[in-house]
């Protein structure tokens, strides 16, 4: 009978030894398999979103939430053969449209102008800086509870800001496709600045083969300030001799304008969300605007002015 | 230590009372798993709180309402009284005299006068002056006089932090402004950095939404 249950042991054991001489020694394949029951899939969920936008066609009613404001929007996403095209059309206050296509964004307020303007660089597509915040140092990501939106199933996502400079965001992605169907962005108390939400949306699978969606390519020239740590400058342009720079962590973005003003003046302002202070000392006016807290407007350019 | 902010306060306050909704409740734990001072004041306050329930509730014996009133009963006019009337005259006639003393005569400068000059304001912008007085006085709405008091009681510090960039202070008051809705120069601001966001970035629907919603600004190719 002791030699059956020491036989019935080994019988079990032994496909485990096997795997384990394979891999690398028994305390890493225990270990290992100790790990996957606590491993944390936020990350995976993040990696989910490309893949998402870049495989499915949707079409839906957005809710757009700032703080007073409310907008409605319908939305409509099509993917053919790795490439993007969206069009937007406001259904509350004023009747205005936006079409994304390839490279190019146009935005017609019907009756009225049409202005054209470059898009995101080739292969980037919506969501994708979302997609990029894993690996991200200045944001923890985590995963929450599950919950439901516009009648479909969703995980919960978190991505916490490290530190008070920037806020933090909390995704709730579609169990099924990986696609964000609410996005609220928290400031540095946990409030909500603003929330995005589908109130009804239909997804079907896109046609064509997707292309793999690139990473943003970092143009990244340098890290200009001390305390706000993890902004980069992206890109910077002039014009009629105001100089635009843009500053991004990955996720947020920071607009400076520095451009010569003999007015003194100053003046902090908050529309959607974005924040701006503006600072003319007699000689030179900087105006700084971004989704990030006032002190981190505040910090940017005080040391711009160094 | 650093000071823990009055919002802060507020929240640890709702915190340990059970007041925050679950989703602020939530971000609330979290930010105190990041912050080391904000746990602090959070487990300082658990602990005062905590003592304070726990005190065993006293009941005041019988008799100390009466023994309360007793001790308040007005004293008897007595032998003392003539001194009092005495040191209480002493005392005003020092007080007199002091004031006499120090109060400047109005035709010699004195530090009164250095005090005006020093908060004497510059004159600030017109704009400025304009944000401050409130919309029924640049309506017209208010008499011409209140509109010269409200102007007369612009605090001169405000109007020296105006001129000077270095004393740039940020309050609550200004933290509440609204982005002004017909400064043609911000929304520009405002349509570049969207635009560029959206050309450098993976943008998102909220900013597409944002441009849709967002003010016309000569911003077009041709208007460049």
């Amino acid at each position: 009978m002791r030699s059956l249950r020491f036989l019935l042991v080994l019988l079990i054991l032994a496909p485990s030894a096997v795997r384990a001489e394979e891999g690398g020694g028994w305390l890493d394949s225990g270990k290992k398999w100790v790990q996957q029951f606590w491993r944390d899939d936020s990350e995976a969920w993040l990696g989910r979103i490309n893949a998402a936008v870049a495989n499915h066609n949707y079409k839906g009613v957005l809710v757009l939430v700032q703080g007073a404001e409310i907008n409605t929007l319908a939305v409509e996403h099509r993917m053919d053969n790795g490439v993007e095209s969206l069009r937007m059309r406001t259904l509350s206050g004023s009747p205005r449209e936006l079409v994304k296509k390839g490279g190019r964004i146009q935005s017609n307020s019907l009756g009225g102008t049409v202005q054209t303007f470059p898009a995101a660089a080739t292969g980037q597509i919506t969501f994708s800086h979302f997609a990029n915040a894993a690996g991200n140092k200045s944001y923890k990501v985590r995963l929450s509870e599950k919950a439901r939106v516009a009648g479909r199933a969703t995980q919960v996502v978190d991505i916490l800001a490290e530190d008070l400079w920037r806020y933090s965001y909390r995704l709730w992605l579609d169990t099924e496709t990986g696609l964000p169907l609410k996005v609220v962005t928290l400031d540095e108390r946990g409030y909500a600045v603003e929330q995005f939400v589908f109130t009804q949306i239909d997804i079907t699978p896109a046609a064509g083969k997707a292309k793999p969606a690139k990473a943003p390519q970092s143009r990244e020239l340098k890290s200009p300030f001390k305390e706000v740590k993890g902004f980069r400058v992206i890109a910077s342009e002039s014009r009629a001799g105001s100089t635009h720079y843009l500053f991004s962590d990955g996720l947020a973005s920071i607009s400076l304008y520095v451009e010569p003003s003999k007015q003194k003046e100053k003046a902090q302002m908050r529309r959607d969300g974005v924040n701006g202070l503006m600072l003319g000392d007699g000689s030179i006016r900087y105006v700084a605007m971004g989704k990030v807290p006032v002190a981190t407007l505040e910090k940017i350019l005080a040391q711009t002015q160094r | 230590m650093k000071p823990i902010s009055e919002t802060d306060l507020e929240q640890l306050s709702a915190y340990i009372d059970g007041e925050l909704s679950d989703s602020e409740r939530r971000f609330f734990q979290k930010r105190l798993a990041n912050d080391a001072e904000l746990r602090a004041a959070c487990e300082r306050a658990w602990i005062a709180s905590s003592v304070l329930k726990s005190q065993p509730m006293r009941l005041m014996p019988a008799g100390s309402a009466d023994a309360i009133c007793a001790q308040c009963q007005p004293e008897t006019p007595g032998v003392k009284a003539p001194w009092r009337l005495v040191a209480s005259f002493a005392a005003l006639a020092l007080v007199a005299g002091l004031a006499y003393q120090l109060l400047p005569s109005p035709e010699a400068p004195g530090a009164g006068d250095r005090m005006v000059a020093q908060q004497a304001p510059v004159p600030p912008p017109a704009a400025t002056v304009a944000e401050d007085v409130p919309v029924s006085v640049q309506k017209g709405t208010t008499k011409p006089a209140a509109t010269a008091s409200v102007k007369a009681t612009v605090p001169s510090q405000q109007v020296a932090a105006v001129d000077d960039p270095t004393r740039f202070e940020l309050n609550e008051a200004t933290r509440s402004k609204t982005w002004p809705k017909r400064d043609q120069a911000m929304d520009d601001y405002l349509v570049r950095h969207n635009q560029m966001t959206g050309s450098n970035t993976g943008n998102d629907l909220i900013s597409y939404a944002q441009m849709l919603s967002s003010p016309e600004a000569d911003t077009s190719e041709d208007g460049q």
